[in-house]
């Protein structure tokens, strides 16, 4: 039995998928611990 | 396919079809969960008070002693980077990441154990030995393979990795709090679970890293980049292995500009609560004054990204340039804007000095890139860390004891910190001075065998 050989798009949008999902694992803590630092940031500016 | 198979360098080189982007990703997988060790301090009140809950028991561990922890964290991180660094340099990033894994969450496992049975050896051995041999491997495992990923980018590259040791520890202490929360009852403080839950979190987390990260193929350089036919001033094309590195008068001069930097800004970064506190008294609350903690830790962490991207085009001697005459300059002008009472701008001027110690930190890999070429980046990045160990020490200390001597000879609170910044501006002309002396490494230390150099610096 022969693998489906996969198309140069299929490739393309398969690296993407990949892309967006592991920028998006990282960033999503970090975005989260930077939004908890700005929020407590704000109370020296009140 | 076996675990340790799967860990081989051999089998972790990308396919033709690899995005070097996914490379970043992979490092900042490890970087924001050892950066979680700033913010291990969390965990100090709650672990006062394990026997008394409510209140410390006279059988409860002293603040003393549960600082020791963060100590041997940090010394073990220079020590394991200093030694395992060749290791690395052999197996390949994979197999690092995963002992790096290995170690930061058992660690954390081994101090559970510990917590729950009340014996602060345990806990040292745990977070402190074990946790910090994670800190080290896990620190410079992506280092060397960001580099050979982006040739024509490694200021940045490596930025974005470090980045995420300063992000880490604002999602880890956070983090802690969220689970200590979860986990509290009346007859627990919840660090016990809270530390084997982390273990798992950040296991996890870590194995994203491993799962994702590839090293390049042999003599692969990025579609479209053309390697500059005259190399760049102090940007050497050759190489030079770790052993004779630190032999080199430029990996000294290294040592300690990184170690001038670091000490300058980590006594600052202890005491930036109740120093701000004492030199406006009454204007800034203990609340106004974590928030200004906070907004350094963001300095730090944009200064990190911002700083090495910016030396890929200014070059890394100028950009040090920069940290050590303006960071002098902003140190020296402390005293005069706490004494003129203006908040904005003491913080704006500790904001951009915050943003340089970061910047150090993330500029170093590339600048030693630069001078002993990629061969054996990430082993002698992890010797130099030990400058980082020595400023821990050193930094905390100076500023601690300069302020202990002028108070007991009667110097007031509002001013104690002046002698403290003249101080550290002294030691940040210092570091000026010895990134002035950087020049290229002599041809007698370079690697002979070029064939096996190239190949390695490609693979590695």
């Amino acid at each position: 039995m022969t693998e489906p050989i996969e198309s140069p798009r299929e490739r393309v949008g398969r690296t993407m998928i990949l892309l967006a999902l592991a920028w998006g694992i990282v960033g999503t803590p970090l975005v989260w611990g930077v939004f908890e630092t700005v929020k407590k940031s704000i109370s020296l500016f009140r | 396919m076996s675990l340790l198979a799967f860990l081989d360098r051999d089998r972790s080189i990308a396919g033709p079809a690899f995005n070097r982007w996914l490379v970043p990703p992979a490092a900042l997988a490890i970087h924001l969960c050892i950066g979680q060790a700033y913010a291990f301090s969390v965990f100090n009140i709650p672990m006062s008070k394990l026997l008394g809950i409510n209140a410390a028991s006279p059988d409860d561990w002293s603040l003393k002693a549960l600082g020791w922890i963060f100590s041997i964290a940090l010394g073990m991180l220079g020590i394991s980077a200093a030694l395992f660094g060749k290791w690395l340099e052999r197996v390949g990033p994979r197999k690092a990441m995963f002992a790096a894994m290995l170690c930061f969450s058992g660690g954390f496992w081994v101090a559970a154990l510990g917590v729950a049975l009340h014996q602060i050896a345990l806990v040292y051995l745990g977070y402190g030995v074990f946790g910090g041999i994670g800190l080290g491997l896990g620190y410079i495992s992506p280092v060397s393979t960001l580099i050979k990923w982006f040739p024509d980018r490694p200021g940045m590259a490596t930025g974005m990795a470090i980045m995420g040791f300063g992000g880490g520890a604002m999602i880890g202490s956070p983090l802690s709090v969220l689970l200590m929360d979860h986990f509290k009852s009346p007859v627990s403080m919840g660090v016990t679970q809270a530390f084997i839950a982390m273990g798992l979190i950040y296991g996890l987390f870590m194995m994203v890293g491993i799962l994702l990260v590839r090293l390049p193929p042999p003599h692969w350089v990025p579609e479209g980049y053309i390697p500059p036919s005259q190399p760049k001033k102090l940007v050497t094309s050759a190489n030079v292995d770790v052993e004779q590195a630190w032999r080199t008068p430029q990996f000294w001069l290294l040592w300690m500009v990184l170690c001038l930097n670091v000490t300058a800004g980590i006594g600052v970064l202890g005491q930036a609560s109740p120093m701000i506190q004492e030199m406006f008294p009454g204007r800034i609350s203990p609340s106004a004054a974590a928030g200004f903690v906070g907004l350094l830790s963001l300095f730090n962490l944009i200064g990190r990204f911002v700083w090495s991207s910016l030396s890929d085009s200014i070059g890394r001697k100028r950009t040090y340039m920069i940290y050590f005459t303006l960071g002098a300059v902003l140190y020296a002008l402390v005293p005069t804007v706490g004494k003129n009472g203006n908040v904005i701008l003491f913080v704006a001027g500790f904001g951009i000095i915050l943003s340089m110690y970061g910047g150090g930190f993330s500029t170093i890999p590339a600048y030693l890139r630069d001078i002993f070429g990629s061969m054996h980046v990430s082993a002698i990045h992890g010797r130099l860390l030990t400058a980082w160990s020595a400023a821990a020490v050193l930094g905390p200390v100076l500023v601690n004891y300069i302020r202990d001597y002028q108070l007991s000879h009667g110097v007031p609170k509002t001013e104690a910190y002046s002698i403290t910044m003249y101080i550290m501006a002294g030691l940040l002309l210092a570091g000026f001075a010895c990134n002035y002396r950087v020049a290229e490494v002599d041809r007698k230390y370079h690697f002979q065998d070029e064939s096996t150099a190239s190949a390695a610096a490609s693979q590695v």
